[in-house]
């Protein structure tokens, strides 16, 4: 099960995200940055718009950071919102897939880069992947 | 984590926490703040992250905080530091995602009663031609040529390209054209999210402004700026959208990469940094100059929009509005400062905070040169901003640096609960403010509660010597992403 907080950050903007898998983990990471870009991404859209993605780090948490990047840059570029992920491979080090997501004319936020501060990926007890991501508003 | 016993008074507007708090600080942490603003300051990580920043390869002096101080990334918001040239390191969290993000004010040939009447009308106008908000396109799509160009000639380009006056350059920090700057070391990507992007605002705290000038404190400094109670000026705060927001990512992801290449390790990865010699360090620098003229050439742009709105709204062809002076906030830059009393050349970092050079600096306007530079200090919308100018004190004691504004007191979040956006709208309009904005969310979050008060951080680096107050001024019209 995939959880999606918005965290309360004085100066910007946070989600808290949790997953049963670190496949899980990077998907909720992508709607929830769309969620952050407008409240209510992918309501009745027809995500036609693919993209494929092939990020290499140094860590988990440096290519979940990495990669949220990525999908901010295609969004800007192609003025569109990308909330869905699918993966192909997933490494510590590796991450290739495709994004998923719509043309969008009116995106509410305006995120200027996905920062590394207070970003994580651990395991909880229970086996569960978590991670906080602050992004710079 | 840091606590007000770990600082030892030295005036009282200066603390330091000394090299002896903890074993790999190279310099000690200054911070400019009155007792009440340092109990706030302790309330986040900013000082925590103020000793990280002390641990910096090559740094200078003091790592330094300013009153408006906030948590970042990697730096504080609020943050100077200087490393020694060449050798000493360059840190893209110590210029921000945001490179080249900062002010230009603009003042107009008229008064506020002159004027009053088509204010309404003015920020309607303002608001057409100006694209505000996340993924707006401007008035121009540059082909990858035209772009190059603007990459290494800043502001320049823009008057070049007809829009704007050849004076209007001479009052743009470095002219408005970073000369270190190549298009080269820009990627594809980082081109193809800026070539429809000049002449935008951009989203978050960016803003154009029409205030009035409702106070003056110095009335030569006033005078040299060509400024008078009662006139209408323009406020414009932007930087290098997403062009700039690439080149930062990009490079801090390849610092980080490489680090070991340096010997640094690093306290926070948001420290990511290269000695400015190294072939990395040298490829951002020189893609850090190419955003920052970006961020030029879009203020520049911008200027050219309100000179339109203005012409086609009150009348004439808006040549009287000059440019008073354009600042950076966030940005390095090569500069000679003196340390221990020698003159070393140094790469001064500064994020959210500004350049306040002393007068008679060689690199002013000869009409600047007696009273100081001009520092632009911008308030929230509905409170007032301020004209400040350099101090002689500033370049001994801060590598002539100040503050750049007031730090957020509420997250975006709660002040979207607590304010409602028309509301808003409706008392900035009670208080003669018109608002004209691209998203109600972006009202809620940007509202003056969410805001500290900016005179206190401005009263504060006048105390501390480190800049003067020139004018007040108070917004009659709001433009916002």
């Amino acid at each position: 099960m995939k959880v999606i907080e918005e965290l309360g950050h004085t100066a910007d903007k946070g989600i808290h995200i949790e997953a049963d898998t670190r496949e899980e983990l990077f998907e909720a990471a992508v709607t929830g940055m769309a969620r952050m870009l407008k409240e209510d991404s992918a309501k009745g859209k027809q995500l036609d718009l693919i993209e494929k993605i092939e990020i290499s780090a140094q860590d988990l948490t440096s290519l979940l950071i990495k990669f949220l990047s990525e999908v901010l840059t295609l969004s800007d570029i192609q003025n569109a919102l990308f909330t869905e992920l699918e993966i192909d491979l997933l490494q510590d080090h590796a991450l290739k897939g495709r994004i998923r997501g719509y043309r969008e004319e009116h995106i509410e936020e305006d995120i200027k880069a996905v920062t590394y501060h207070q970003a994580v990926v651990r395991q909880t007890e229970d086996g569960r992947y978590q991670t906080n991501i602050i992004f710079d508003i | 984590m840091i606590e007000f016993n770990h600082l030892e008074q030295k005036t009282d507007f200066l603390w330091e926490i000394p090299t002896s708090y903890r074993d790999d600080m190279r310099v000690p942490a200054w911070v400019y703040a009155t007792r009440e603003a340092l109990e706030e300051i302790l309330q986040d990580d900013s000082l925590n992250q103020l000793v990280n920043v002390s641990t910096l390869p090559g740094i200078q002096k003091a790592a330094i905080a300013m009153p408006d101080a906030h948590q970042g990334y990697g730096f504080p918001i609020g943050g100077v530091a200087a490393t020694e040239y060449p050798d000493g390191v360059i840190s893209p969290g110590g210029i921000g995602y945001d490179i080249n993000c900062g002010v230009r004010l603009l003042r107009s040939g008229s008064s506020f009663d002159e004027v009053k009447e088509k204010l309404e009308q003015l920020s309607k106008e303002l608001y057409n031609l100006i694209p505000t908000g996340a993924g707006k396109s401007g008035p121009l799509h540059l082909r990858q040529t035209e772009l190059e160009e603007l990459l290494e000639e800043g502001a320049q380009w823009t008057v070049n390209a007809g829009y704007g006056k050849t004076e209007d350059l001479e009052y743009i920090e470095s002219n408005g054209k970073y000369d270190d700057a190549d298009a080269g070391a820009v990627s594809h990507k980082a081109k193809q999210r800026g070539n429809d992007q000049v002449g935008t605002l951009g989203g978050g705290n960016h803003f154009m402004e029409v205030d009035r000038i409702d106070e003056i404190y110095d009335e030569e400094a006033a005078r040299a700026m060509n400024l008078h109670k009662g006139q209408i000026v323009f406020m414009i705060h932007t930087g290098s959208r997403g062009l700039g927001h690439q080149v930062a990512t990009e490079n801090v992801n390849s610092f980080l990469d490489n680090l070991g290449e340096y010997g640094i390790s690093l306290p926070d990865r948001g420290l990511a940094c290269a000695p400015l010699s190294s072939s990395d360090g040298q490829r951002y620098y020189k893609a850090m100059g190419a955003s920052a003229n970006f961020a030029w050439a879009n203020r520049q742009m911008i200027t050219h929009q309100v000179r339109k709105a203005w012409g086609n709204v009150i009348g004439g062809d808006g040549s009287d509005i000059d440019v008073v002076y354009d600042i950076a906030h966030n940005m390095a830059k090569i500069e000679d400062h003196r340390v221990n009393g020698d003159s070393k050349t140094m790469i001064v970092h500064r994020k959210g905070a500004t350049r306040a050079f002393g007068p008679n600096h060689p690199v002013l306007p000869n009409r600047y040169k007696p009273i100081g530079q001009p520092v632009l200090i911008p308030g929230s919308m509905g409170t007032s901003s301020y004209i400040l100018a350099g101090t002689a004190e500033g370049m001994e004691e801060t590598f002539g640096s100040t503050c750049h504004g007031a730090g957020r007191r509420m997250s975006r979040t709660s002040a979207k609960k607590q304010v409602n956006a028309d509301q808003l709208r409706k008392e900035l309009k009670q208080q003669g403010i018109y608002l004209q904005a691209a998203s109600r969310s972006g009202v809620a979050e940007e509202a003056p509660l969410a805001y500290k008060d900016v005179s206190i951080v401005v009263d504060t680096v006048e105390k501390a010597g480190i800049a003067k107050k020139v004018a007040m001024m108070k917004p009659v019209a709001v433009i916002k992403g």
